[in-house]
């Protein structure tokens, strides 16, 4: 086989290249790229066989509240008011009595479970939605918080999880970025929740601002020529490869490096009309517009699923600019939020089963923390990292099930407590890569995702 | 009795076999058999079983630090705490962890309770544990450890012997070709002398060079017109900003943090690099430019006018800052870390840092070594040192002071003034009232009401007219209840409006008296209360409603004084409520509360209130926060501190009749920044239970019609026209001032984020890395591994002194080893060590340690002159070969490790887009400066001269794999991926290149296309085009041009010379 063909085989999947290969010292990937000529991002092997390929993270930064939307408390109705000793946790700030939550809750599907009336749609998947109820993190903080969800650390010096995806496991369309994050605008700490930090530069996340519209031209830097028609420009290629080819032919006529720049053009040009395809959101039908409903975060939604359908690794869907579920002053505000994401969320699930990606697809849920059951400013609510809910979905997760739980007040988690290292370990495990193995050698040591944590729940998995 | 004290009374019972007892572990005695064997049928295969896979010392991975596998150990415990305490169910984390209380142990499954119960009542035996044995802490063999070859002297090597003698041409070579020999590779030809220009051109500059200096090379046939080249190069200016930025990278060199939230951007930054740019470029001694870096203010200046031993500290003033809100000393610890790290692996190639939680797992650093050198940092702290004379920076200052003064002396006027100017008008209330009474029934009557045809015959003022005609709407109703009267009464229809109703008159008058009254009661000219009002100008004394409100408190008008009569009163109510914006920074005290009657004089902090319902608590003369006194920058003694809103109740004791006290605005919430400045206070006084919510906001009648939003409130603005005279005149005065501070004051010095001197003090050991738990002092001092046993003691200041002179010892085998090794490595692509920061067991051997030493050694002999190791290096026959493959080498070594060919390198980011813009003729060479924007499409300065963010990196840097400015970076990754290609094909940074070098090129030969071709590729390449090349874009130029394109066909064909891989990749 040749170095031509190899690559090509890899940008259509066919190429194997093992974890062992692209592992180098102190963090270069050129020595093993070199010897092996494959790209960086080209799909590998997992540890074993996957469950999920793809993750859609729906992030709804600011941190939701748990007892107002997955985690009734009947208790909270009882001792409205009241600040047991119980209740008198330590969170960012000062917090009077307990608050019975506005919202009602209801049971939704087979399994019951119930939902609060903030998601009405999402109840109706509820059998396929795996509720962890006993989430944990360090800090009651957006900015530590956020880092340590996507992260795994709290400080701004690790790798995003988006990140430790592309290098174990590659991505299945070279002509798409496999590491995708929508925000109209950006979130709190921004650029390090999806950054590489001492990985590679090409496994960064690509950070898309929808916040006006889903621009098919815009989306990706410089995705779109606008100085020559598309024969102008296929024409300049060619003149580009004639010279690139003179040039190797030169050089003894073989160079992996000089190859594989040949071949990266080539896909660049491929790359503009692909990525500008699955961006336009126009090419869905009239049906699959209305199921999502409007608003950036059914656009979000919508790209996320194009983006899976055609094979980026992991997609991020922001809620919003800043970090909007942050309802410290009255907690009746998640009504606008939920009212944004409720529709196009479900609509998602049941699109994604439609088209049978839901087994291959992973949907994370959930903010960077919880938030307290006791009042703050009255009618609000403050960061709580003793306690929170996520759910999961799709991709090898067993739906219509809840997992662990908090106290009778919703505060703290207590049986079957899943720490955020514990949810990276599982993700990973679903998607076919040892959390414990998925290393990289970087100053003299082996750093991974889950630091030296993590626990697969295997409770969870279908 | 519980089992403690049966403990406790047993020894002292038997104090014999207490002395027995003592030189051991008390708590786990006496050893009975019957415990022993329990624990041996029901406690150790348990252990054995569930627990020793994580800990115990044979563990692969110590979890949490626990070891359980001998008594101490488990007794001892690990991160959280003892694992068991004798006796004591409660206090033994094992117990609660079996539980799953807590943590949940064993992991996979909880035990029977069976199992657990056994535990628990081994517990309560005394937990009876045969196993003696230290605590297992790991040990480093430093002997052995020390054997690596990184810590082993510096040797000078003999020249090794060759058998191609004639092909060296200096020493380097002999290393090189002997181990080339040794293989049995064969060096491949030398490069061609184009190649040859263009290497060292990039090298050491980081341009392409001219095709006049190509041409100048190629005439020069003398022996030493290489050497020439190498000279000319290093006295360019623009070899420090290619050799600087190398170096920027191990200093992980950045202007911001990656945080969103308060964070400071060091705008200042870039003088730190641009001193690194003139170190290079002078060729600063290695050992002064590292010791410049860590101890800079300790060393001191080099002449009058130098600030340089103040910028060069920005290696650390520019560390990283983390977000300190919550676990701020996790926070701390991990800037510590930052430092140590890029310190210890910037300059000594050794991850010491990995020695933070556990003692180094290969390389013979314990734990300690780790403390030591935090501690020195500890002792250390960012500073932003004044690059000019004290009298500067005391000069601008002084300018900052008078401009803040003189626009408080604004503010504090203008608030005065407006009060008292709104106050001189109350006299006038009644008038108002009436005027708009007269307005409403002409509007009720459909006759034209024009407010300043009213002002002019009832002689008041428009601009408050109109104020009382919106203060006086039915929407208004209920805001002032001394109104309700008013809102009563309804204009009648056909009334003459001049003539105003008699009831109309008394409301307006008995208004207008109620303001004044309350106005006399707060200014204490009044003593009478308001139940007592006694004319019947006031309205009657509710029980519940206050006896005295004090207008708003706020940090402009801190304090209202209080006195009033009390007579009869069995209660007192003090109440503080926030001031209709929130609580926030709502300090606030009751100063000298006094209770005054026949007794004489009594401190109402003598008193003991019956209750207290607030915020917070109260303290009696001290503030809320426990802190003394303090009101509009004045201390008092004597008071009680409160936080809006807030309640005290007491039993008045008998005999007095009145109350006296100021409340005031606590500076310790008024001077917390932008919410101390918005924060306002209520004071109020009742001597019954409040009958309303007392904490509601807006009750202030005098705040109401006084106050900034009422009817006599006059504008900042408008306020110069009502005053006269010598308030006018002062308020001139004043605002000339404020004008004259800002226009005369020194501008802001320049300063250098640099570091300083702290407290300094030994650090302990945090045990696994947790601040909270702290073990031995880890004394400041170096490295034992480098500085053996007895290394000595840092005692001077915080130790950065003795620590540069340390790393800059010539006997410091690393030091020299690791920057001999940079250089070479940005010459030939890959490092003789491969890790260039990890000389350590981890590391890459070096592929020619002879060689090593022989750089290191001639390297420090030549005064650690980094230009003259350049010059050795480049003129050797090794770094001229070609970079032309072999196959039979390729055979043997593949990756070139051992140099039988130059290794083709693709250009770093800086030196490709820096090219870029030299060969399109736009590049901007002046050196230094401010940072610049490089998504700015206009930005023609050198890429050395771009903002580094840690927040949000450049797009166009991280494509490019430029290294995230969070950590120290050794060596860039070199990724190949389709984005940069869309950045070739498609970005406006590009196609304004592209379209600059056509331009150049039509000017420069404006006769044919061949001219510009040959041009063209001299000026891109360095060399002729081949005849081939010549064909392909003469077609290309030739051919029609898309009419969709909005570029000429010369654009375009330029774009894709500037494009190709010849532009980016090095021979």
């Amino acid at each position: 086989m040749t170095r031509r063909e190899s690559l090509q085989r890899m940008g259509t999947g066919l190429g194997v290249l093992g974890l062992a290969g692209i592992l180098a010292q102190d963090g270069t990937l050129a020595s093993a790229a070199d010897a092996t000529g494959a790209s960086p991002l080209a799909p590998r092997a997992a540890h074993f066989a996957p469950r999920a390929k793809h993750i859609i993270h729906l992030f709804m930064n600011g941190g939701p509240s748990q007892v107002d939307t997955f985690d009734p408390k009947p208790a909270l109705t009882k001792y409205n008011g009241q600040r047991p000793p119980t209740a008198d946790l330590k969170t960012e700030r000062k917090t009077g009595g307990l608050m019975m939550s506005p919202f009602k809750f209801q049971k939704y599907g087979e399994s019951g479970i119930e939902v609060s009336d903030l998601f009405p749609h999402v109840g109706e998947c509820i059998d396929d939605i795996c509720v962890i109820r006993s989430m944990h993190t360090n800090i009651p903080n957006h900015e530590p918080s956020l880092l340590m969800m996507n992260s795994g650390e709290t400080q701004p010096t690790r790798p995003a999880m988006g990140s430790w995806l592309l290098y174990g496991l590659g991505t299945e369309n070279q002509n798409l970025p496999g590491f995708v994050v929508l925000c109209p605008g950006k979130p709190v700490v921004g650029p390090q929740l999806w950054s590489n930090s001492f990985l590679p530069g090409v496994f960064q996340g690509t950070h898309i601002n929808h916040a006006n519209s889903v621009d098919p031209k815009k989306v990706i830097q410089h995705i779109d020529n606008s100085y020559l028609s598309s024969t102008g420009q296929r024409r300049q290629l060619h003149l580009l490869k004639q010279m690139n080819e003179l040039h190797l032919e030169r050089r003894g006529g073989h160079d992996n490096r000089l190859e594989a720049r040949i071949e990266s053009l080539e896909m660049a040009f491929r790359m503009q009309t692909e990525a500008q395809t699955v961006f336009d959101l126009a090419k869905e039908t009239k049906e699959t517009r209305e199921a999502y409903g409007t608003g950036q975060f059914a656009n979000g939604c919508l790209a996320a699923r194009r983006l899976v359908e055609s094979g980026v690794r992991m997609v991020q869907v922001y809620y919003g600019n800043g970090q909007p579920w942050d309802d410290h002053g009255n907690i009746k505000d998640h009504a606008n939020k939920a009212k944004d994401v409720d529709q196009p969320i479900a609509a998602l699930i049941k699109d994604l089963k439609q088209r049978d990606l839901l087994k291959d697809t992973l949907i994370i849920w959930g903010g960077e923390f919880g938030r307290t059951p006791v009042a703050e400013n009255g009618n609000g609510r403050d960061h709580n990292h003793h306690g929170f809910s996520m759910w999961l979905a799709g991709g090898g997760i067993k739906g219509g099930m809840t997992y662990g739980s908090t106290d009778e007040f919703g505060f703290a988690a207590v049986e079957n407590k899943v720490h955020v290292h514990d949810l990276h370990a599982t993700i990973l495990h679903l998607m076919g890569l040892d959390h414990e193995k998925l290393t990289f050698r970087y100053s003299g040591r082996d750093f991974r995702l889950t630091d030296v944590h993590g626990r697969v729940v295997h409770e969870l998995f279908a | 009795m519980n089992a403690r004290l049966t403990t406790l009374l047993a020894a002292m019972l038997f104090p014999s076999i207490h002395s027995l007892l003592s030189a051991q572990d008390t708590a786990t005695q006496p050893v009975d058999k019957a415990g022993l064997d329990f624990f041996e049928a029901k406690i150790r295969p348990v252990l054995i079983a569930h627990c020793y896979e994580c800990h115990s010392a044979e563990a692969k991975n110590v979890k949490g630090g626990l070891l359980l596998d001998s008594r101490e150990a488990a007794h001892k415990g690990g991160d959280s705490g003892p694992a068991v305490v004798p006796k004591d169910v409660d206090e033994s984390l094992l117990i609660g962890a079996l539980k799953y209380d807590g943590f949940e142990m064993p992991p996979k499954g909880k035990l029977p309770d069976a199992v657990i119960a056994d535990f628990v009542k081994w517990v309560e035996m005394g937990a009876p544990d045969p196993r003696d044995g230290e605590v297992t802490e790991s040990t480093i063999d430093f002997d052995q450890a020390g054997q690596h070859w990184a810590y082993q002297p510096i040797t000078s090597p003999e020249l090794p012997a060759v058998q191609r003698t004639d092909w060296p041409a200096n020493d380097i070579d002999h290393f090189t070709l002997a181990k080339m020999e040794e293989l049995k590779l064969q060096p491949v030809d030398k490069a061609g002398k184009r190649e040859l220009i263009r290497r060292a051109t990039f090298d050491l500059i980081g341009l392409p060079p001219t095709p006049e200096d190509v041409a100048a090379f190629l005439e020069d046939d003398s022996d030493d017109a290489f050497a020439k080249v190498i000279n000319r190069l290093l006295q360019s200016q623009h070899y420090g900003e290619r050799w600087g930025r190398y170096w920027l990278d191990v200093a992980r060199y950045s202007e911001d943090q990656a945080h969103t939230f308060s964070v400071t951007a060091n705008t200042n930054g870039f003088r730190y690099r641009d001193w690194v740019v003139a170190a290079f470029n002078n060729d600063m001694p290695y050992d002064k430019f590292v010791r410049m870096q860590i101890a800079g203010d300790l060393i001191g200046s080099e002449s009058e006018e130098s600030y340089d031993h103040l910028v060069a500290l920005g290696f650390f003033g520019l560390g990283a800052q983390y977000y300190k809100n919550s676990d701020a000393a996790k926070a701390a610890a991990d800037e510590l870390d930052d430092r140590v790290d890029t310190l210890t692996r910037g300059f000594l190639g050794l991850t010491v840092s990995c020695a933070r939680c556990h003692d180094h797992k290969f390389d013979p650093i314990p734990t300690q070594d780790y403390y030591s050198l935090a501690g020195i940092f500890r002792s250390s702290k960012l500073h932003n040192a004044p690059l000019c004379e004290a009298s500067e920076v005391e000069a601008y200052n002084a300018g900052q002071r008078r401009i803040k003064s003189t626009e408080e002396d604004i503010k504090k006027f203008l608030a005065e003034e407006k009060t008292t100017a709104a106050e001189t008008k109350v006299g006038e209330t009644a008038k108002y009232v009436e005027t708009v009474w007269r307005y409403q029934t002409a509007k009720a009557n459909g006759q034209p009401a024009k407010t300043a045809e009213l002002a002019k015959q009832a002689d008041v003022n428009e601009f408050l007219l109109k104020r009382w005609i919106n203060f006086l709407e039915a929407k208004n109703k209920g805001k002032v209840s001394a109104l309700d009267d008013w809102f009563d009464l309804k204009p009648e229809g056909g009334a003459v409006a001049d003539v105003v109703p008699a009831e109309v008159t008394t409301v307006a008058n008995e208004f207008q008296q109620y303001i004044q009254q309350l106005l006399d009661v707060r200014d204490g000219v009044s003593t009478t209360n308001l139940v007592d009002a006694g004319d019947g100008t006031a309205k009657p004394h509710r029980p519940g409603s206050p006896r005295f409100v004090s207008p708003l408190v706020t940090k402009v008008r801190p304090t209202a004084g209080i006195d009033i009569d009390i007579t009869g009163a069995k209660q007192l109510f003090l109440v503080v409520s926030e001031g209709g914006n929130g609580n926030s920074c709502d300090h606030s005290d009751w100063l000298a509360p006094t209770l005054i009657g026949d007794k004489g004089e009594l401190k109402l902090t003598e008193v003991t209130w019956k209750s207290l319902d607030g915020f917070g608590g109260g303290k009696i003369d001290r503030n809320y926060e426990g802190k003394p006194l303090k009101v509009g920058g004045k201390a008092y003694d004597n008071g009680i501190g409160v936080h809006a809103p807030c309640v005290i109740a007491y039993d008045l004791p008998e005999g007095y009749q009145r109350f006296r006290a100021t409340g005031g605005l606590d500076n310790s919430g008024s001077d917390q920044g932008g919410c101390g400045e918005q924060a306002s206070v209520q004071f109020s006084v009742y001597t019954e239970q409040p009958a309303e919510g007392p904490i509601s906001p807006g009750k202030d009648v005098l705040s109401i019609v006084l106050g900034k939003d009422g009817p006599f409130a006059i504008s900042d603005d408008d306020l110069e026209n009502f005053l006269t005279g010598d308030k006018r005149d002062q308020l001139i005065q004043l605002k000339a001032d404020f004008e004259d501070a800002k226009k005369t004051a020194p501008p802001m010095y320049a300063v250098a984020h640099s570091y300083a001197e702290a407290k300094a003090e030994d650090m302990r050991v945090f045990v696994r890395g947790n601040p909270a738990r702290q073990r031995e002092v880890a004394p400041r001092r170096f490295l034992r591994v480098l500085a053996g046993e007895d290394r000595a003691h840092y005692t001077e200041g915080s130790g950065r002194r003795d620590l540069a002179d340390a790393i800059t010892r010539p006997d410091n085998p690393l030091t020299a080893r690791v920057i001999v090794n940079r250089i070479w490595q940005h010459h030939f692509g890959r490092g003789i060590v491969g890790t260039p920061s990890n000389f350590g067991q981890q590391g890459e051997p070096p592929t020619h340690p002879a060689l090593l030493d022989y750089l290191a050694a001639r390297f420090i002999e030549s005064g650690w002159s980094i230009k003259s190791l350049h010059r050795d290096i480049m003129l050797s026959a090794t770094y001229q070969l070609s970079t032309a493959n072999h196959e039979a080498n390729a055979q043997i070594d593949a990756d070139n490790r051992f140099v039988w060919r130059m290794n083709r390198q693709r250009l770093d980011v800086e030196a490709w887009r820096d090219a870029l813009l030299d060969v399109s003729g736009k590049l901007d060479r002046s050196i230094g400066g401010p940072s610049t924007n490089l998504a700015d499409v206009n930005n023609v300065r050198r890429t050395v001269y771009a903002k580094v963010s840690r927040h949000e990196l450049d797009n166009l840097l991280r494509m490019f794999d430029f290294p995230d400015a969070n950590i120290t970076s050794s060596k860039r990754s070199e990724t190949t991926v389709p984005q940069q290609q869309l950045f070739v094909l498609n970005s406006p940074f590009m196609v304004e290149q592209a379209k600059a070098f056509a331009a150049r090129l039509h000017t420069e030969k404006p006769d044919s296309d061949e001219d510009r071709i040959q041009r063209a590729f001299a000026l891109a390449y360095g060399r002729p085009p081949m005849q081939r090349e010549l064909e392909i874009g003469l077609t290309y130029l030739n051919s029609e041009r898309d009419p969709d394109n909005k570029l000429t066909q010369w654009e375009s064909y330029a774009q894709a010379l500037l494009g190709g891989n010849e532009f980016m990749y090095l021979d």
